[in-house]
């Protein structure tokens, strides 16, 4: 059964206009030929490596890029293309975002009124004293200012901003940092149970741990693209269910799994290689990697190799 | 919180003295005297005994360190003596030159308010465009004319083309203000006005806007309810420092319009070195800046809870 996406990135391309040096302006590309869809009901982890451009896909699709930044492509929501002023209605409403930082939080507000809102319902307030229950977040903490948080309880409230707003899909941007492990699975309880109720979540993770028992499907970023989106179930399996050498890598470079590091590292946005971003450091490389990589179906998930099969 | 203000109101005790010895002190060491400065600006020549004798009666022949406890025995009795060159009552002086001072600081830094806050926050928010060129243009022109040609210009368009103000102040009303405070408001705001775009530039640049943003809040909620009280802090800090030196007077603003506050008074009562005048001057100026800051700490308190409730962590 093919279900409709409720959010689907279309060859999404961000670049920042930087000055390079002295009054030369560069543009630097972040993001390249990014396509990923998440579908009602699922849950879409994201990993990938600092500076792989995951938190940027959360702020293009919120609409929240800088004014430096230039966006190509498409990004749809329920088949319907956003435009910034769609964004900007959008947002808080039908799609959330957990933002990556506690800083995120308005030091001069209590937390009660950012996570319901300046004037509240009785419904709002009632699922608000829900949630923090669930987060063992005390009565009263709602009349607290940031400041007054510790960083895993500043976390727990930006998770629970998200979830209050009832939105359609819900962007977490490493939600689970600065938790400790009984916590954030019950952060990922709470976004499961979202995604069963038929929302969807889109989580951007270093616990790929946690993110492969808990997501539907896996998204692998790498140089601010996709190169490998596979259901979770694979990526538990191990390389021989994979399909990208940097999968592959990533998978091997888990603890769990011998802990092995790749040589290189993953190129700077402003000499990014021709063709395959992970050709330099791929041990398959030839020259027909050098040309454009499009994305291609694999075994029932997509990757950006040519050499896959 | 009584108790905070009250030791903040102590600490004036130890401040008054060291400011007022040390402001004895420099009195002393600039040479001359009140006796000598009144017959120069007589014109006649007087022999020493009759300058010795003057002198003795105002108490200038005793040794420093005496001269300074009689002057704080006398003012702890509430007497803060009598001009050395009119022979009036200092206080009473004093507090008739406050009314035009005061009148003056509420109006400039009024029209300071007015017209640097909005234009600052319109400057910030349209940051890089035409809007936010023409206000920093305009704020350039201002900061760099001094006070005493932005006040002749003043005159000559007001005062003498559409003679709508006096050139002089005459007594203390709304017409006689307006120039003086004019003057003063222009510099100020071409100042504060880039502070303010500063300050609130810096508050938008802030993770948290853009996390209010993501909730679906309208960036003027943002902007009013969050940012403007944040940037306020800053703004408050540089506008008190103002509100101290405006109070302790304008010696050229006031000179120019003719408008008779204290800062003229401290400057004739410096001239001609007319210490009780002096002393009194030096006291006003340390009250008013504890006095103020202990106000602004406390408005601090009201705008930002971090500092309300500073250390009581959960």
């Amino acid at each position: 059964m093919k279900r409709q996406p409720v959010l689907s990135v279309e060859d999404l391309s961000v670049s920042f206009r930087m000055y390079d040096t002295g009054l030369e302006q560069a543009d630097l590309q972040v993001i390249s030929n990014l396509t990923l869809d998440v579908c009602p009901g699922e849950i879409v982890a994201i990993a990938g490596s600092s500076g792989s451009g995951k938190s940027l896909l959360a702020h293009a699709v919120m609409g929240l890029l800088p004014g430096n930044a230039s966006v190509t492509g498409k990004i749809l929501y329920k088949g319907m293309l956003l435009s910034q002023k769609e964004k900007e209605k959008l947002r808080g409403k039908e799609i959330a975002l957990v933002p990556q930082s506690v800083s995120y939080l308005d030091p001069l507000m209590t937390v009660g009124a950012q996570v319901t809102g300046r004037t509240p319902d009785e419904k709002t307030l009632k699922a608000q004293k829900e949630i923090f229950q669930r987060f063992h977040l005390k009565e009263g903490t709602e009349k607290l200012y940031p400041f007054q948080l510790s960083g895993g309880m500043a976390r727990r409230i930006l998770v629970s901003t998200a979830v209050l707003s009832n939105a359609q899909i819900i962007l977490a941007d490493e939600p689970t940092p600065g938790l400790d492990l009984e916590m954030a699975v019950e952060a990922l309880k709470i976004f499961r149970e979202l995604a069963d109720e038929g929302k969807s979540v889109l989580l951007i993770t270093h616990d790929i741990d946690l993110a492969f028992h808990i997501a539907d499907r896996v998204a692998v970023f790498y140089a601010g693209t996709t190169v490998e989106i596979a259901d979770a179930e694979d990526f538990q399996k191990g390389p021989k269910a994979l399909r990208h050498p940097y999968s592959k890598a990533l998978w091997e470079a888990l603890p769990q799994n011998g802990f092995k590091p790749i040589p290189g590292f993953q190129p700077y946005a402003k000499d990014l290689p021709k063709g395959c971003l992970f050709s330099p450091r791929c041990p398959y490389k030839t020259e027909e990697c050098e040309k454009e990589i499009p994305m291609t179906k694999v075994r029932g998930g997509y990757v950006r190799c040519i050499h896959a099969d | 919180m009584k108790k905070y203000v009250l030791r903040r109101l102590l600490q004036l005790i130890p401040i008054l003295l060291v400011i007022t010895f040390l402001s004895f002190g420099m009195m002393r060491l600039a040479g001359s005297d009140a006796v000598l400065q009144k017959m120069e600006n007589t014109g006649m020549v007087v022999s020493q005994e009759v300058i010795d004798s003057a002198r003795a009666e105002l108490g200038l022949d005793k040794p420093f360190l005496t001269q300074y406890f009689v002057w704080l025995g006398n003012l702890l009795r509430g007497d803060m003596g009598t001009s050395y060159i009119s022979g009036q009552d200092v206080f009473s002086t004093f507090l008739s030159k406050l009314p035009a001072t005061l009148l003056l600081t509420a109006v400039s830094i009024l029209l300071t308010i007015v017209i640097s806050i909005p234009l600052g926050v319109l400057a910030a928010v349209k940051q890089n465009r035409f809007t936010d060129y023409m206000i920093r243009t305009a704020s350039f022109l201002g900061n760099s004319m001094p006070n005493f040609f932005v006040a002749l210009l003043l005159m000559y368009f007001f005062s003498i083309r559409l003679k709508i103000f006096p050139v002089i102040a005459t007594g203390i009303s709304v017409q006689s203000v307006a120039l003086p405070a004019i003057t003063l408001a222009i510099a100020m705001s071409a100042k504060y006005l880039r502070q303010v775009r500063a300050a609130v530039l810096d508050e938008l640049s802030k993770d948290y806007v853009v996390g209010a943003r993501a909730r679906g809040i309208s960036f003027y909620t943002t902007l009013t309810k969050s940012v403007l009280r944040a940037a306020l802090v800053t703004i408050l800090t540089l506008l008190t420092l103002s509100i101290g030196s405006l109070l302790g007077g304008t010696a050229i603003v006031e000179s120019i319009f003719l408008w008779d506050g204290v800062g003229k008074l401290a400057v004739d009562a410096i001239n001609m070195r007319d210490y009780p005048m002096i002393q009194a001057y030096v006291m006003w100026m340390a009250i008013i800046y504890v006095c103020v800051n202990l106000i602004t700490d406390l408005s601090y308190r009201a705008l930002d809870p971090r500092i309300r409730l500073g250390g009581e962590k959960v």
